[in-house]
């Protein structure tokens, strides 16, 4: 069955629980195991987390979590994540992916090393001043 | 996210419980180091037995209590490590940094020992 859910949040970092909490509960219904929702929780976490870090610097804005999942062929049992802001971007999504590159003190600069690793695959969009999304998607391993 | 908070003759024992990220990062950070200064405790075990969720934010706040800690000549040692915890230091590549012990009774021999323990404070 064909199933969408989207959450509007304003970027503070209480919401980064709503968010995955809310993705953790939709993907629930969709046949993965325990521990790939523990990872898809971890992801959720950390694009959300991006969102609330980088994307507002100067003020207040919201982030968008969007899942999706379909049942038709070829991409049944599926879950689509999307998180997307219309903040500052990143400048150079290449170097924000190197594993260990944070421009924030005490943090590990893993976020989207872990969002590749747990997710099946990542896109990440993004210009300066015109935002970021984050494409996740993630099938269940019983498939 | 939930701490307690016990001292030891040469250590602070924090027990954690609940979620480690963003929300909860700099909460952690601030009472374990205003702790760490109450008690002037140089050695710090961190018990994550209820330790139910850390993202990379989170395993960022354990790693910079290590570092504080072993920058004054101490030891931080985790304990009751849950096995998604596990399998998330290990994906950080952090086992070979941070000790793990498998209970606070291991961790404080660990630290006393004379031959491989922390500051003696």
């Amino acid at each position: 069955m064909k199933n969408e859910m989207s959450l509007t949040l304003l970027c503070v970092p209480s919401n980064v629980a709503v968010a995955r909490i809310a993705v953790a509960t939709f993907a629930a219904s969709l046949g993965f195991s325990v521990s790939e929702i523990e990872e898809i929780k971890v992801a959720v976490s950390e694009a959300v987390s991006n969102s609330v870090l980088h994307a507002y610097p100067h003020g207040e804005g919201e982030v968008t979590v969007r899942a999706t999942t379909e049942d038709s062929e070829p991409h049944g049992g599926e879950l689509v994540v999307e998180v997307r802001d219309t903040g500052a971007g990143i400048p150079d999504i290449a170097k924000a992916k190197e594993p260990g590159y944070s421009t924030i003190p005490e943090h590990m600069g893993l976020g989207l090393s872990f969002m590749e690793s747990f997710m099946d695959s990542l896109l990440v969009e993004s210009a300066p001043g015109k935002g970021t999304t984050v494409r996740m998607v993630k099938r269940p391993c019983r498939q | 996210m939930n701490l307690s908070f016990h001292r030891s003759s040469s250590c602070l024992i924090v027990k954690m419980s609940g979620e480690l990220d963003l929300s909860s990062a700099s909460v952690f950070k601030e009472r374990v180091d205003e702790e760490l200064r109450k008690t002037g405790a140089a050695n710090l075990i961190l018990n994550l037995q209820g330790l139910d969720f850390v993202d990379s934010t989170g395993l960022g706040a354990i790693l910079g209590r290590h570092r504080q800690i072993t920058l004054g000549g101490g030891k931080m040692i985790l304990t009751s490590v849950p096995p998604k915890v596990q399998s998330m230091l290990e994906m950080a590549g952090l086992f070979s940094v941070l000790q793990c012990e498998r209970t606070d009774k291991d961790a404080l021999q660990v630290i006393e020992s004379p031959f491989q323990g922390g500051a003696p404070r």
